[in-house]
C-alpha cells in the first residue's frame, strides 16, 4: 500500500509548480448559470383570460359583451352581410419583375460637364450623378442612353447599372470607356451614401455579387459591357431544353417496345402511343 | 475542416504581417484607423496532472473568443433543461375511471340540474379534463441548431476569458493510480480545494481514463467526468475549473465548429 501512495506522490514530487502560475492567480468566482437571462421583452408571455377581475381579462375574457363573438366564432372577413371590402376593392394587375431605372441622356451629361458641375477627368459613378445633382434621386440604378452622338466632346470613364447599344458606341467612339457594374438594394445604398452607412452598419458591406441567373448572364454579357465578363467563377449550369424534358422514362420505355406494344381488345390505344407511332 | 481553425504558427505569422487587401476605398478614407480584430487566440496546451505549460496552440477566435451573449446561453441552457425534464403526472381521464357511461338521470322534467355520466369532470369523484394519460410527460422545446451551436462556443468562449478554461495537450487526462489519494493530491497541488472541477475527454476508454473515472466517484471533492461528444452547455459551465483535453476540443469544434 505504501507502495503505491509513494508512486501517485512521485507524479508530484519530481517537479515544482512555478512560482506565480496562473492557478495560484485564479480567483474563484461564481459560475455564469445562475446569472444567465434572456434580453428585456424578447419572449412575450400568453395572454391568460378568465383568471379573475384584476387580471382585466377576468370577467368576459376580453370578449365584450353578448353576440356572436363573445360566445363563438365569427369568420374574420365577414361584415355582417355588407358588402366586404375584398368585393369592393378587389385585387387587379400584377407586378412587373423587373428594376425601375432611372435614365440619363449623354446629352444632359455633357450638359453638366459644360457647366462645369462634374469633372469629365475622373471616374464618373451614379454617385457622382446624385452628388453633381444631374440626377436628383436614384432607387435602383441609372441607364446610360445614346442621345446625339455629335453633343460629346470628350472621353469619358462612366460605371452604372447599364447603357443602350447607342450610349456604349458614343462613348467609345469618343476614346472612353463604359462598365455595366451590379448593385443591389444594399450595396447601391452604400455606394451613395458610405457615411450614413457606416453610422447605420458600422462598416461598409462588401459589394454583393449577382445571384438570378438573369443578372449574372447581363453581366456576363460582352455587348452590354458587364463587369464579369470572362469570369469563370460565375459560370451557370445550361438551361435545360424543353425537348429534353419530354423525353423521360416513360417515352423511353414506350419507344423500346416499338409495335409490340398493342391495347388490349376492345380498348383504345393511349395517345401517347398513337403520337409515337405516327 | 480543422486544419482552418488551428494553423501553423508560422502562417499565423505571415499572415498578420502581410497587408490587409480588398477593403473598399471608401472605408480606407472613412476609417483610416480602422484596425482587424485578432482571428486566432493563443492558448497555452498543458500536461497533465501537472498542468504546466508546454505548447502555444492558436484556435480560432470563433471558439474561443465569442462575446458572452447571455441570451444566447440562457435560451440554450433553458432548452437543455426543458429537453431533460420528465414528469410522471398520469391522471385518469373520464373514460379511464371505470365509471358506467350511462345518463345519471334524465335530462329534463326531474327539477334538478342536468347531469351526465359518472365520470364527468364537474363530478367530484369524476375524470380529469384534459387527462394526459402518457407518462412520462415531455416538455421538450425546440430550438435552432445554428443558435445551440453558437452558444456552446459561447460558453467555451466565456470560461476561457474567466481563465476557468484549462486545455491539456492531446488527450493525455488520465491518473496512473487508482489510489483514493491521487485525486485529492491534484486537487491540492493546485489549489482547487472547494471548487467544482469538470473534466472533459475525447475516448473514455481511452489510457489511465478508467482511473478518472473511479477517482472522481469516490473522492470527496465534487468533480464531474464528461465525454466530448456528451458534454452540455450546463456541464460546461457549472465547474470553477473545467479541464479539457485538447482533442474533446477538436471533437467539440469538428460537432459546433461550422454548422
Amino acid at each position: 500500500m505504501s507502495s503505491t501512495i509513494l508512486s501517485v506522490k512521485s507524479l508530484f514530487t519530481s517537479r515544482v509548480i512555478a512560482v506565480g502560475s496562473a492557478f495560484k492567480q485564479q480567483v474563484r468566482s461564481v459560475s455564469m448559470l445562475g446569472k444567465l437571462s434572456d434580453n428585456h421583452n424578447a419572449q412575450t408571455n400568453p395572454k391568460r383570460v378568465g383568471r379573475g377581475a384584476s387580471s382585466g381579462y377576468g370577467k368576459t375574457s376580453g370578449k365584450g359583451q353578448k353576440g356572436q363573438k363573445a360566445r363563438g366564432k365569427s369568420k374574420s372577413w365577414f361584415e355582417g352581410g355588407q358588402t366586404p371590402i375584398y368585393k369592393l376593392f378587389p385585387k387587379r394587375g400584377f407586378k412587373h419583375d423587373f428594376d425601375d431605372l432611372e435614365s440619363l441622356n449623354l446629352s444632359k451629361l455633357q450638359h453638366w460637364i459644360d457647366m462645369g458641375r462634374i469633372n469629365p477627368a475622373e471616374e464618373i459613378t451614379m454617385k457622382v450623378m446624385r452628388d453633381s445633382g444631374v440626377i436628383t434621386s436614384i432607387k435602383n440604378g441609372v441607364k446610360i442612353l445614346g442621345g446625339s452622338a455629335d453633343k460629346l466632346k470628350q472621353p469619358l470613364t462612366i460605371i452604372s447599372t447599364s447603357a443602350s447599344a447607342s450610349a456604349i458606341q458614343n462613348i467609345e467612339t469618343m476614346g472612353g470607356q463604359f462598365t455595366a457594374k451590379y448593385y443591389n438594394k444594399l450595396s447601391l445604398f452604400a455606394h451613395l451614401n458610405p457615411q450614413r452607412t457606416i453610422e447605420r452598419f458600422g462598416r461598409i458591406p462588401i459589394e454583393a455579387a449577382p445571384i438570378r441567373r438573369k443578372y449574372i448572364e447581363f453581366y456576363q454579357n460582352e455587348a452590354k459591357r458587364g463587369y464579369l465578363t470572362n469570369q469563370p467563377t460565375f459560370a451557370l449550369p445550361p438551361k435545360v431544353k424543353e425537348q429534353d424534358k419530354e423525353s423521360d422514362q416513360l417515352h423511353d420505355m414506350l419507344k423500346t417496345a416499338g409495335s409490340d406494344f398493342k391495347a388490349a381488345d376492345g380498348w383504345l390505344e393511349s395517345t401517347i402511343v398513337r403520337q409515337l407511332k405516327a | 475542416m480543422f486544419r482552418q481553425l488551428l494553423p501553423n504558427l508560422n502562417k499565423l505569422a505571415c499572415r498578420s504581417v502581410s497587408t490587409v487587401t480588398s477593403t473598399s476605398a471608401a472605408v480606407s478614407t472613412l476609417l483610416p484607423r480602422q484596425g482587424n480584430l485578432p482571428s486566432h487566440v493563443l492558448t497555452t496546451l498543458k500536461t497533465f496532472p501537472h498542468l504546466e505549460p508546454v505548447a502555444v496552440q492558436p484556435i480560432s477566435s470563433s471558439v474561443l473568443s465569442l462575446p458572452t451573449r447571455r441570451d444566447i446561453l440562457w435560451r440554450a441552457v433553458v432548452h437543455e433543461a426543458d429537453c431533460q425534464r420528465a414528469g410522471s403526472s398520469n391522471p385518469p381521464g373520464r373514460s379511464q375511471k371505470g365509471y358506467s357511461r350511462k345518463k345519471l338521470r334524465p335530462q329534463k322534467g326531474t327539477g334538478k340540474a342536468r347531469m351526465g355520466d359518472r365520470g364527468s369532470p364537474t363530478r367530484h369523484d369524476g375524470g380529469y379534463a384534459h387527462a394526459r394519460n402518457a407518462a412520462t410527460n415531455n416538455f421538450a422545446t425546440d430550438l435552432p441548431e445554428k443558435l445551440y451551436a453558437k452558444a456552446f462556443l459561447t460558453a467555451l468562449s466565456s470560461m476561457y476569458r474567466e481563465g476557468k478554461l484549462i486545455v491539456v495537450k492531446g488527450d493525455s487526462i488520465g491518473f496512473k493510480s487508482s489510489h483514493e489519494r491521487a485525486m485529492e493530491l491534484f486537487v491540492k497541488e493546485h489549489g482547487f480545494e472547494g471548487l467544482r472541477l469538470g473534466f472533459v475527454v475525447a475516448d473514455v476508454w481511452g489510457q489511465d481514463k478508467e482511473n478518472l473515472f473511479e477517482l472522481a466517484d469516490k473522492t470527496k471533492e465534487s468533480v464531474d467526468v464528461y465525454s466530448a461528444d456528451e458534454v452540455d452547455i450546463r456541464d460546461i459551465l457549472r465547474p470553477s475549473r473545467l479541464i479539457i483535453e485538447e482533442d474533446a476540443l477538436r471533437e467539440i469544434v469538428e460537432i459546433y465548429g461550422e454548422i
